[in-house]
This record gives structure tokens, C-alpha cells and sequence, in this order.
């Protein structure tokens, strides 16, 4: 789910895609919905530890750095907040590139575009905008899947299948395409998926924020206090430090 | 606290500050090693020098790390790109890094403070395996070493100033630094031919009087490994996370067990042993005949 800082969101309330195998990159998942939904995106490789980082979505920020994309001009004016839900449930920012990002069948992932000036919430929630994964069937079937019903987000099936191609997109193979820095070439873009587009328009009332853990913050604030007044206490009557 | 329990305690006390670069943590270890320090006249001493090196060492990490690291998307400022190394723009992630980088400093420094102070060189010698009696000798001494030499270098600048030597600048510390490195040097010979003549190195190490292992040093030591470990499996399991800085400064969560863990640390201050009243934080080494 992307959602822009203006607060409008890509193809709202948010698109779905289907992979092979029980996970997929958060990366991955973006160069499905590229290959399926024709969404832009440029990353870079950022350093070892964090991996690819998310540069542009859906042509935010606007334009290209000269030079292409990379490390040092991936953030610059703003950066693309990710989050991941599990089961519908509430926003999770990750603290990892996207590169080294997980997802799991039924899994959301959500980018918020943050500028520099201001602090932006996360995206609507994810609950309900796809389908429940079904799992697959035991035995090969003989024959072609039945038709999509009419109404793609009630559909069991969660890999979009029109038009048919040459091999499902679900077993797109996922390349990194940010191997070298700025240069993530965006796929291009297929047919849309059989979900309707719908304007883009504002956004739903966003998911209440995750607690921050009030709790462990009182209690650091009570510990800290007090160990500070114990050692206070031992200086001055031990004749200072 | 023996010296194994005071060893054991700040294994449990760098396991948790290397364990996560959550700055609420690492501050909570350096506040309970602040309070183990300050409930021993030996640790108050040292408690003053100690806080200033730390706060030096802190100063340096952050702002190293602000001019050196220029990830980052929040920029605060930018240096003059021609500028070798330093050039680049300076963001809040990268200064508020080096406040995490200054935080597990300093809380590893004040851990390991405790060690100093748990009793002198012999009894860190005791305290390790029989294996390593020769590299704990070694370290001790290096140990031993450090304050000899400031003590040489106050008296030789001293006696240098009533001779009339002046001691200013670099010219003038020649003056003392030559015959302090002199005087360190026979210092060694002679430590080096004492222990030659106890006969060090020619069997088995024998230890004369070992600081006794107590039950409030299992009370000590045992609370401070299981306060670790249940850090760690709170850090494993997530619940303990660390804090992303980059790209930009996440969500600082803190878990109430983790504080509960941290705080563990500071039980060898609330109950210190008479014996502290002594010099060291060693009740064997108060205990030991002169």
C-alpha cells in the first residue's frame, strides 16, 4: 500500500500481488506489483547492513538526480517510510532496507512518502483490501483454473490472472534490480491487473499508531531515578566522588 | 564482591550493553555500575576521573560520528565537500548515532571499572583460571603499570618545578617524560627479577589467600547472569529491539522486563559488604593478612 504525502494512495485502497513459495523481499513484492500494476519505484543499494533502500514510488519525489540514484541522494527532501501488517493487523515500521525485508503469505507491506518538513502517518489500514490466501491444492490440477469471479478482492485466488502469460506471475522471477545504484530499472509495465483502478483519493482514516510502550518508558523513567538518587545518596554521605 | 563475582558481573553487564544499541538500556547499565562504584570508597575515588574520561570519550564519538557518518535523511547542516573526509552534509541520524555509539561507551567503560576496583592485581589473578594465570599476570601488572606511572610522572614534574626546570609545552615535557620512561623502565627490570626470584613460571601457580566466595557473591554474580540472559532472550525473541536510526530516527521502544533486567544489575549497591569500608570492593582482600 503507498500512500503519497498528500495522503492519496495508489490505486486505493491498495493493490495485491501473488508470489511463489511461502515469502517474498519487500523488494520482491515491489517489483511484482511493478510487473502487475505498472507501480513505479526506484531503490539503491545503501550500505551492507540495511541493503536497498526505497527511493522514489509512483514518481515521489518528482524527477531524477542527476547521476541516477544512490546512497547519497536517496533521502534527499524526504524518505519512504515502510511498514509491514500481519493478518490485517496494525502498522509495524521496519528498521531494515527493503532488500532485507520479509514477507510472509497474507502479509501487507506499506510505504508512506515522509518529507523532510513534516511527519507523516502510516498508511490506511490493510485490513480487508485482499483477499484471505488460500493454500494451494495438494494435487497438480489437469486442467486450467477456473475463471476469475467478477469481483477480483473477493476472489480466493490472490495472483491476479489476466491476461494468462507464458509463465504465472506469481512465478515472476525476482531480481534485484537495484544491484548497481540508481540504476533499478522499473519493469515494464504489464497489463493492469484485472483490479478495477480506482482514483486515487484521500485516505482512509488511518490505523491507530502503534503504542509506543508507555510502559517501558515509565518504568526506565523509575529506574533511572531511582538509581540516580541511590548513587547520589552513597556520594554524599561516602564524601563525594 | 570477590573478584569472580565482580568478573562475572561485568560479563553480564557487557553482554547487555552489546547486545542491543538501545541507548535506554546501555544508560541504565552505566547508572547501576555508577552505584556498584559509588558504594566503595575505592570506586568513589575513581568515580570522578572516571566520569570525565567518559564524558570525553562521549563528546568525541558524537562528534566524530556526526562529520564522519553523513547518512541520514534529515540534514542539519553541510560541510564544504572539498573538505578530505569530513566533507558532506552532517544530518541529525548521524549525531543522534553517536550518541548511541557514546552510550555503549560509556557504559562498557563504568562496567569495567568495577573490575579495577574489585581488589588488586593478585586477587584478578586468583579470580581467573589456572590456564590463563600467566595472561591475567600480564594484564595485572599492565594494570598495576598505569597508575605507577602517573605517580612518577606527578613527582618528577614536581621535583623538576623546585629545581626550576620550567614544564610548559611540548619543549618542557621532554624534561619529565625522559626520566619517567627511565624510571618505568627500571621498575620493570626490577619487578621482572622479583618475580624471577619468587620463581614465576616454574610450576603451578599457588594462590595465598583466596578472596572467599560468599553467598551474597552467588546472590550478586547469579542476578547479574540471569538479568542478562533474560535480556538476551527478550532481544532474541523481539521484544527488546534495537533502536533504527537510519535512514531515519525510528520508534524508541523500551520494554518494561528489559528496564526490570537492566536494573537487576545495581543489586551488589544495595547491599554492600562490610569489608568495603576497606580500600577495594574485595571482602577477601579486607579479609587477607598484611
Amino acid at each position: 500500500m503507498v500512500r503519497h504525502a498528500s495522503g492519496a494512495v495508489y490505486d486505493a485502497p491498495g493493490v495485491c500481488v501473488g508470489f511463489a513459495g511461502g515469502s517474498v523481499t519487500m523488494e520482491g513484492a515491489l517489483q511484482l506489483a511493478a510487473q502487475q500494476y505498472g507501480l513505479e519505484y526506484r531503490a539503491a543499494y545503501y550500505n551492507s547492513s540495511m541493503g536497498d533502500e526505497l527511493c522514489q514510488v509512483d514518481n515521489e519525489p518528482r524527477g531524477t538526480p542527476q547521476g541516477g540514484w544512490s546512497a547519497s541522494n536517496c533521502f534527499n527532501g524526504g524518505y519512504w517510510a515502510t511498514y509491514t501488517s500481519t493478518g490485517g493487523g496494525p502498522w509495524a515500521a521496519t528498521g531494515e532496507g527493503i532488500s532485507n525485508v520479509t514477507l510472509h503469505d497474507g502479509d501487507a507491506a506499506g510505504f508512506a512518502y515522509e518529507p523532510n518538513s513534516s511527519r507523516e502517518p502510516p498508511p490506511p489500514s490493510p485490513a480487508g483490501v485482499c483477499p484471505t490466501p488460500v493454500p494451494p491444492p495438494t494435487t497438480p490440477a489437469a486442467t486450467p483454473p477456473p475463471a476469475p469471479p467478477p469481483s477480483p478482492r473477493a476472489s480466493s485466488a490472490p495472483v491476479p490472472p489476466s491476461p494468462p502469460p507464458a509463465v504465472p506471475q506469481a512465478l515472476a522471477p525476482i531480481t534485484s534490480p537495484s544491484a548497481p545504484a540508481g540504476s533499478s530499472p522499473t519493469p515494464p509495465a504489464a497489463p493492469r491487473s484485472p483490479f478495477p483502478p480506482v482514483a486515487a483519493g484521500p485516505a482512509r482514516p488511518s490505523a491507530p499508531p502503534t503504542p509506543p510502550g508507555s510502559t517501558g518508558y515509565a518504568a526506565a523513567a523509575a529506574a533511572a531515578v531511582l538509581m540516580s538518587a541511590l548513587a547520589a545518596f552513597r556520594l554524599l554521605r561516602g564524601g563525594g566522588a | 564482591m570477590s573478584p569472580r563475582a565482580a568478573a562475572l558481573w561485568v560479563l553480564a553487564a557487557l553482554a547487555i550493553t552489546l547486545a542491543t544499541n538501545n541507548p535506554v538500556y546501555r544508560l541504565l547499565v552505566v547508572l547501576a555500575a555508577v552505584n556498584v562504584l559509588a558504594a566503595a570508597p575505592a570506586g568513589r575515588r575513581r568515580l570522578r576521573p572516571l566520569l570525565a574520561f567518559v564524558a570525553a570519550s562521549g563528546a568525541l564519538a558524537v562528534a566524530s560520528n556526526a562529520l564522519l557518518s553523513h547518512s541520514g535523511a534529515h540534514v542539519l547542516s553541510r560541510v564544504l565537500d572539498p573538505v578530505p573526509g569530513i566533507g558532506g552534509p552532517v544530518t541529525l541520524e548521524a549525531l543522534v548515532d553517536g550518541v548511541v555509539i557514546a552510550a555503549g561507551v560509556a557504559a562498557s567503560m563504568t562496567a569495567a571499572a568495577v573490575l579495577a576496583v574489585s581488589g588488586d592485581a593478585t586477587d584478578l589473578v586468583d579470580a581467573v583460571p589456572q590456564v590463563l594465570h600467566r595472561s591475567g599476570a600480564a594484564v595485572a601488572l599492565a594494570l598495576r603499570m598505569a597508575p605507577g606511572l602517573w605517580r612518577s610522572f606527578v613527582a618528577v614534574r614536581e621535583a623538576q618545578q623546585v629545581r626550576g626546570v620550567r614544564v610548559r609545552g611540548l619543549g618542557g615535557l621532554r624534561h619529565v617524560l625522559v626520566p619517567v620512561t627511565l624510571s618505568a623502565l627500571e621498575d620493570s627490570l626490577a619487578t621482572a627479577e622479583a618475580m624471577d626470584a619468587r620463581g614465576f613460571g616454574s610450576g603451578r601457580r599457588r594462590v595465598a589467600f583466596a578472596a572467599p566466595w560468599r553467598r551474597r557473591d552467588t546472590l550478586f554474580a547469579g542476578g547479574a547472569l540471569a538479568a542478562a540472559a533474560a535480556f538476551i532472550a527478550l532481544h532474541v525473541g523481539g521484544l527488546a529491539g534495537d533502536w533504527a536510526v537510519f535512514p531515519a530516527l525510528g520508534t524508541l521502544s523500551v520494554n518494561p522486563l528489559a528496564v526490570v533486567a537492566c536494573a537487576l544489575l545495581v543489586l551488589p549497591a544495595l547491599w554492600p559488604s562490610r569489608a568495603q569500608a576497606g580500600t577495594a570492593l574485595s571482602s577477601g582482600a579486607a579479609a587477607a593478612p598484611a
